[in-house]
């Protein structure tokens, strides 16, 4: 299930970016309980998960299907949306996180 | 007399007070039932669920039904599917009336289609399947719950090899034409075609084209039902393409001229596509895209059949419609535009195959953009552009400053929203700018 394989990534990139002005939020659609709560234990990202209990943000960003991820820069543009996920989109992600780093550094 | 009028006062005073002490229960019952949605605990929800239903034995099916509703989603959300099928067997073994019962049947069938994929147990599909036998007996499960059943079963047992699974699930849906129903029509086409598809795929791969044709000839019958007989010649365009093309093509054609039968997008889309990708008709193919175009609801499918509708009239060489189409697919994509979206390729392809066409500056904005937002090396898209720039008469040097005047093209602000973290406090887009956020959208189920 592409959800649960990206949701250990997010922490991985949160230490990866530790220090620099950069926000990882893990937006589920519900609330944490039962075995959702287990298993964001289980993949270190509980402190990540923010809750969407009536899908209003989702459907804010017209979110269709999950998982989608959406990196915004410093001023609040969507700059990169990726639906879905497959293994090695982390490292793009990562990547994107250093370009819109290096891009704000310029302004 | 005047003991027959106090009578008939007595009655009538009775009977009133018999109405209005109904109709308070009524009340109070609906109350109850409209708060178990109200609780945002899944866990909780499911408990009060249960707990409602063996406190209401004597409940109506609908009501017993939005019950089962609430119990199954909060089961789900929660990802409690072990635990929604041990519900679902003890309510099913308790004294609740035989709807209920039968309401629950539907959804612990489903539970245990899904609980194949997610955690296989060996005696999930044979008892599934001795529930919907159960089920095709009663007359009491709405049209939508028998639907429902067919498709996950279309989807989850599709690579069964038992014919008998496959049966099932036709039967499932031809039940679910003759069962109670509040939109008889919704998603009849979508569940057809799944159920009927897989039957004859799978008769096809076992026995044989000509019996899987000599099935679907029998199951058309006069052809009364239109949007059956629609679904059937998909089928066998899809059985027949690779091994006889021309009984396909006859097919997909009776499909073509379908007309009002067919509501959903996607088996035009999907038909047509492989009808131009093989070159067998591209008048078909066109039609058919534009037939799923006519269909398409979403900005997904709107931007997946322009993209089709594009393709097809640039392989017939239509360079104005294609851009065109290809164009308005680009634009419904959501995020930027990447060298590996299929719409963006097919679009820079007619830009720059058709030199004449004087797209060099719609071609240089698009592949800039690409560039512009290409975090790793896109030497492609880079090489194409320089290409561009010089056939332009603009020189090479323009590219940096090019690519970095397109770094913000097309990009639109994310909507301000405050979110609670589970772990107490809260987090709004707006007080993390001078931040780079990463906010990723998910669901455990």
């Amino acid at each position: 299930m592409p959800c649960r394989a990206e949701l250990p990534h997010l922490a991985d990139l949160e230490k990866t970016f530790e220090g620099e002005p950069v926000t990882v939020i893990a937006l589920l659609s519900g609330r944490l309980t039962g075995a959702t709560a287990e298993f964001a234990k289980d993949c270190e990202v509980i402190h990540l998960v923010c809750e969407d209990v009536t899908g209003e943000i989702r459907d804010a960003f017209g979110t269709v299907s999950v998982p989608t991820t959406v990196v915004i820069d410093e001023t609040g543009r969507v700059m990169f949306e990726h639906v879905g996920f497959d293994e090695g989109l982390e490292e793009q992600f990562a990547e994107e996180i250093r370009t819109l780093l290096a891009w704000a550094r310029e302004t | 007399m005047r003991l027959g009028i106090w009578l008939v006062v007595v009655v009538v005073v009775v009977a009133a007070g018999i109405w209005a002490w109904n109709a308070r229960e009524t009340a109070a019952l609906d109350r109850e039932l409209a708060g178990l949605w109200e609780i945002a605990s899944p866990d909780t929800a499911f408990a009060a669920a249960v707990d409602f239903l063996n406190r209401h034995d004597n409940l109506d099916e609908s009501r017993a039904g939005e019950v089962v509703l609430v119990l199954s989603n909060a089961a789900f959300e929660a990802g409690e599917i072990d635990g929604l099928v041990a519900v679902l067997d003890s309510l099913r073994a308790s004294q609740l009336p035989r709807p209920v019962i039968n309401r629950l049947s539907t959804e612990l069938h489903d539970a245990l289609v899904i609980r194949t994929i997610m955690s296989p147990t060996e005696g999930d599909v044979p008892r599934a399947n001795e529930i919907a036998r159960e089920l095709l007996l009663v007359d009491d499960v709405s049209a939508e719950a028998y639907r429902m059943m067919a498709s996950i079963r279309a989807g989850v047992l599709r690579d069964s090899p038992d014919v008998s699974d496959h049966w099932l699930t036709v039967e499932l849906v031809q039940k679910a034409d003759v069962a109670i129903a509040e939109d008889p029509e919704d998603e009849r086409t979508f569940s057809l075609d799944s159920a009927y598809g897989v039957l004859l795929g799978h008769v096809s791969s076992s026995r044989g084209l000509d019996a899987a044709f000599a099935m679907a000839d029998s199951i058309v019958g006069d052809g009364e039902d239109a949007t059956l007989a629609a679904v059937i010649d998909a089928a066998r365009y899809r059985i027949a393409v690779d091994s006889e093309p021309e009984l396909a093509l006859a097919a997909a054609r009776r499909f073509a001229s379908s007309g009002d039968a067919v509501d959903y997008w996607y088996i035009p889309f999907a038909i047509g596509r492989d009808v131009r990708d093989r070159g067998l008709d591209l008048d078909l193919a066109l039609s058919l895209a534009e037939w799923s175009l006519s269909l398409s609801s979403t900005r997904r499918e709107s931007a997946l059949t322009h993209e089709a509708v594009g393709w097809t009239h640039h392989v017939m060489g239509d360079r104005g419609r294609a851009r065109e189409h290809l164009e308005a697919s680009v634009a419904r994509l959501r995020s930027a535009p990447r060298f590996e979206d299929s719409s963006v390729r097919r679009l820079l392809e007619v830009y720059e195959v058709y030199e004449d066409a004087g797209a060099d500056e719609e071609a240089v904005e698009l592949l800039a953009t690409i560039v512009a937002r290409s975090v790793l090396p896109n030497e492609e898209a880079c090489g194409r552009l320089s290409a561009l720039l010089v056939r332009a008469g603009r020189p090479a040097d323009d590219l940096d400053a090019l690519v970095e005047s397109y770094r913000y093209a097309g990009v639109g602000r994310a909507p301000d929203f405050t979110a609670a973290y589970s772990s107490g406090g809260t987090v709004s887009l707006e007080e993390l700018r001078g931040r780079i956020v990463l906010l990723n959208l998910w669901s455990y189920g």
